[in-house]
């Protein structure tokens, strides 16, 4: 019967659609109704053979076999030959699939826990086991198994309801020929019975091609009879086992895929592998390395706590999922699963050079793995939030239950293509991300704008802005030694206004990361992180404030934070690039939505107040608060990276903290040899930028405004909001130039 | 289907030291649901390895038995099976058909298994079967000294009986097989 290819296949038959997946039955696009029907028949007999074969009743054997050796067949009989043996074994393996059997799906115990559900998955399960010894069954088979009888189940539910809507096309009314009268008079019934459209089909013709497709598969008169309808409840068992020795095997067109899930099972490595590790370690690594290349900082966290992949991913792989979701989402997930082809995606990556993991090379694999890295990109917040390895594992191990799906699977589906790419020799292991998560990236997307950076390539050019820093990083070291040339003073503000434009991007990418991470992370374990962090930091800051350019002394975690203020620190003289670095502050917060500007301000404000009682010695304050500035810098940098939100106590314990540095630093100064300068030049070049560090980010605002409304609406929203904050921001900073020239 | 072994007249260790090697091989756990002896054990050490081959165990009295609690007659139903289960010496003369026919009918049972004798015997009687499976362990008696270990085991599948009875002959075992079916009608 001619298709049309572009017909969705059985819309309502996910059952028929995954056996087409799996390669149990041909594309129904592609062949005819009686092909479709003789491969369905050809299957199961298959099974009923294997069964019959496999499932030994000695009973039944004796009576065929002439005359057996008793010697060798009767029950007590060692010989494991034996009917009787083989019997016995058959019976304890039965024992150990009823055992994992009677507790599967207990939430769904009308259909899984009934005799006759039970029965078929035994049977399939040791046919299985029989079939293939040295594969045997483990547990965790049934509950991939599971699902697969499912949605036949489902399939033959739909079928019997399409059923019942055109009774009248299915009833065998051959003995009503005799009996003219009296088919008249039931189909006058039927049509009284039925609604007035349905009754107006009298063939099969008038039916719409799918729900004709669906009866015509089946037909208990089309080709093979009985055993060629393809929603048969009868033969379900056939049909599951079929669907499942295919997908453990990973069939592809009859040829064997690369994703098989056997592999997962297996305790030693694979012939081809080069590692040494098995199968299921490997695609562990392989989601490691995928998940490298999407998120570096979520992957170096995971892998400072020691989370071996292995550890969740086992579980995870193992029953695709079957444990991480409720079967009705299960499926969905499947469904993208088996539709993706399993063959490896290029022909000519034959030989192991070519590729660094096996299980990458088909688009099943990579989506699967692509899946498990979305599963963890969901849980990103939690986990960098996690500063041990078992609540990391706790997290990975009770995946929450009520996620957005479809924003799970299209996240997979997007990192699918990178993770094929990935999976090339070439790509190396991390800092080539063109791709990240919709979400996330979308996030950053946002921010990236409201920086008012001009940018169009987006992601791609990550690259060019890490390069960009590397240069004003350079910049600002050769600038280390101290000038009171007006001249480089200018230039080095540019540059400095250069590395801030930089450190920017980094701080919003960060905070960007974070924005989604702040909601789920519980409050007292991150204020008891933090505090400890901040604590350390400043000990450390007082320590080596005095170091000029000497990064290395920070024990900072994120080199990223690390970088600036060092170079803030270390270029003492050069106030303006410290200040500007308090305005780069002032950009993180207004981008930060939950941070509070008011409390921030208050802060700033306050910092000026030793200025006041110290007077004598304001060189020494002046750089102390200069300090006390990068110190807030710093903070409020780590803040971000550690997703530190508001809660003014928190705040305060900060503010706190900072301004008992700056008095220490304060003594630290008066002993200290710091270059001798004019206090009031440096207090109004400090002034100075600080203007024109507002004029600079007045600049940005007005580009924003003009980015925004390119954009979508609710994008426009949220523009404003942040908008509004960075005005307030802007305020702020106004006021401290105002007071530092006063003074 | 269920399997059960019946034995009996071991006589441990009186006349015999223990079962034959080759028939403990045999017998390990898990196969076996019910285990029917008919006494003669005769010390706790035995009924502790019969337990250990499995739990199910249903003994009556030997006249050495130690253990006076075990009742003289016992009859228990197995599937569709009644089986009735008595040491013998009781029942004279020992061994005679007619006599033991006559304590099925007493016991209402299809399958009768007694002992004493220490000769393997199996008949097809009105509709039922009387068993007697000799001496495990090859033990003599007062009226036979040369006696071949041998034991029964009765795998009851429905309505279905298939005896198999083990016997060491020259340090060989040899099996052999007895079907018996129980019309439906025999006992309403």
């Amino acid at each position: 019967m001619p298709e049309s290819p572009a017909r969705p296949r059985f819309s309502g038959l996910r059952g028929a659609r995954w056996r087409a997946d799996l390669d149990v039955l041909p594309e129904f696009a592609s062949v005819s109704t009686e092909e479709f029907r003789r491969a369905a028949a050809d299957s199961r007999r298959r099974y009923a053979n294997l069964r019959r074969r496999l499932l030994i009743d000695p009973h039944l054997s004796k009576d065929e076999e002439n005359t057996p050796d008793l010697v060798v067949e009767n029950p007590l009989s060692q010989n494991p030959e034996s009917t009787w043996g083989q019997y016995f074994r058959n019976a304890e393996l039965e024992k150990m699939l009823n055992q994992d059997l009677s507790r599967l799906y207990p939430e769904l115990e009308d259909f899984f826990q009934t005799t006759i559900c039970q029965s078929m998955l035994g049977r399939i399960l040791l046919v299985w086991s029989l079939r293939y010894p040295e594969l045997g069954y483990k547990q965790g088979m049934h509950e991939l198994l599971a699902p697969l009888l499912y949605v036949l189940h489902s399939d033959v539910h739909y079928f019997k309801q399409a059923r019942e809507l055109h009774e009248e096309l299915f009833s065998d009314d051959f003995d009503g020929q005799t009996f003219p009268d009296r088919i008249k008079l039931n189909r006058s019934d039927r049509k009284n019975t039925i609604e007035g459209s349905a009754a107006k089909i009298r063939s099969l013709e008038d039916l719409d091609p799918d729900t004709r497709d669906l009866f015509l598969i089946n037909d208990a008169y089309g080709a093979e009879g009985e055993l060629g309808i393809i929603l048969s409840e009868k033969f379900m068992e056939h049909d599951a086992y079929c669907m499942f020795e295919s997908l453990m095997h990973g069939l592809m067109n009859g040829a064997q895929g690369v994703v098989a899930i056997t592999d997962f099972y297996s305790l030693s490595p694979a012939p081809e592998s080069s590692t040494g590790l098995t199968p299921v370690r490997e695609a562990s690594s392989a989601i490691y390395h995928l998940l490298a290349s999407v998120d570096s900082s979520l992957h170096s966290h995971l892998v400072e706590l020691g989370v071996e992949p292995q550890y969740f991913a086992l579980r995870w792989l193992r029953v695709l999922f079957g444990r991480e979701f409720s079967l009705d989402n299960l499926l969905f997930i499947w469904d993208e699963i088996f539709s993706c082809p399993n063959h490896s995606y290029c022909a000519d990556i034959k030989n192991q050079a070519d590729y660094q993991f096996k299980i990458l090379c088909s688009p099943r694999g990579a989506l699967i793995l692509s899946m498990a890295v979305s599963m963890m990109l969901h849980l990103r917040s939690s986990l960098l939030g996690s500063e041990h390895a078992t609540s990391c594992l706790v997290r990975l191990l009770n995946f929450p239950e009520d996620v957005d799906l479809k924003s799970l699977i299209d996240k997979a589906k997007l990192l699918q293509p990178f993770a094929l790419e990935a999976n090339l020799p070439s790509s190396p292991p991390r800092g080539k991300s063109p791709l990240t998560p919709p979400n996330y990236w979308e996030e950053t997307w946002k921010i990236l704008q409201m920086s008012g950076e001009k940018r169009t390539g987006g992601p791609i050019n990550r690259m060019k802005r890490r390069g960009l820093f590397r240069r004003s990083l350079s910049n600002t070291e050769s600038n280390v030694s101290p000038t009171k040339d007006a001249n480089s003073e200018e230039k080095n503000l540019i540059s400095a206004t250069q590395s801030t434009a930089d450190e920017h991007n980094r701080s919003c990418m960060v905070s960007g990361n974070l924005i989604n991470s702040i909601v789920h992370m519980p409050t007292g374990e991150r204020t008891s992180h933090v505090d400890q962090c901040t604590a350390d930091n400043i000990r450390s800051t007082s320590d080596n404030v005095w170091e000029a350019g000497q990064h290395e002394g920070y024990h900072s975690s994120s080199i990223d934070v690390r970088d600036p203020l060092g170079v803030a620190c270390g270029n003492l003289s050069r106030d303006s690039s410290t200040s500007l670095s308090c305005g780069t502050d002032y950009d993180h917060e207004t981008h930060h939505a939950d941070e509070p500007c008011a409390s921030h301000d208050d802060k700033v404000v306050s910092e000026p107040d030793p200025l006041a009682v110290h007077n004598d010695k304001i060189d020494e304050v002046t750089i102390a608060a200069i300090q006390t500035c990068a110190l807030v810098d710093y903070q409020q940098s780590q803040q971000n990276k550690l997703c530190f939100v508001n809660g003014k106590s928190e705040v305060k314990d900060v503010q706190n903290s900072v301004r008992e540095v700056g008095h220490k630093e304060f003594k630290l100064g008066s002993s200290s040899n710091v270059a001798d300068k004019e206090l009031v030049g440096t207090l109004r070049s400090l002034g100075e930028s600080m203007v024109e560090n507002i004029e600079v980010i007045d600049l940005l605002f007005q580009q924003n405004v003009h980015f925004n409304s390119l954009d979508k609406s609710e994008e426009i929203v949220l523009g404003d909001i942040e908008q509004a904050k960075a005005k307030a921001a802007l305020e702020g900073l106004k006021k401290i130039s105002d007071l530092l020239r006063q003074i | 289907m269920v399997l059960v072994l019946a034995l009996g007249d071991l006589h441990v260790p009186h006349r015999a030291s223990d079962l034959p090697a080759k028939f403990k091989s045999m017998l390990v756990p898990g196969k076996i649901q019910h285990i029917i002896c008919t006494g003669n054990l005769c010390i706790k050490e035995v009924h502790d390895y019969l337990k250990s081959l499995c739990p199910d165990l249903h003994i009556t009295r030997g006249e050495y038995d130690e253990d006076a609690r075990y009742p003289e007659t016992k009859t228990l139903t197995i599937g569709q099976f009644k089986l009735g289960l008595c040491h013998g010496h009781q029942v004279v003369p020992w061994g005679d058909l007619d006599s033991l026919a006559m304590l099925q009918r007493q016991l209402d049972v299809d399958i009768l298994v007694t002992g004493h004798t220490h000769q393997f015997k199996a008949y097809k009687h009105e509709g039922g079967v009387v068993i007697n499976p000799g001496s495990a362990t090859g033990a003599y008696s007062s009226v036979t000294y040369d006696v071949n270990p041998s034991f029964v085991l009765m795998d009851i599948d429905g309505l279905r009986v298939v005896v198999y009875v083990y016997e060491l002959i020259d340090g060989e075992v040899k099996v052999d097989k007895i079907d018996f079916k129980k019309t439906a009608t025999m006992h309403a």
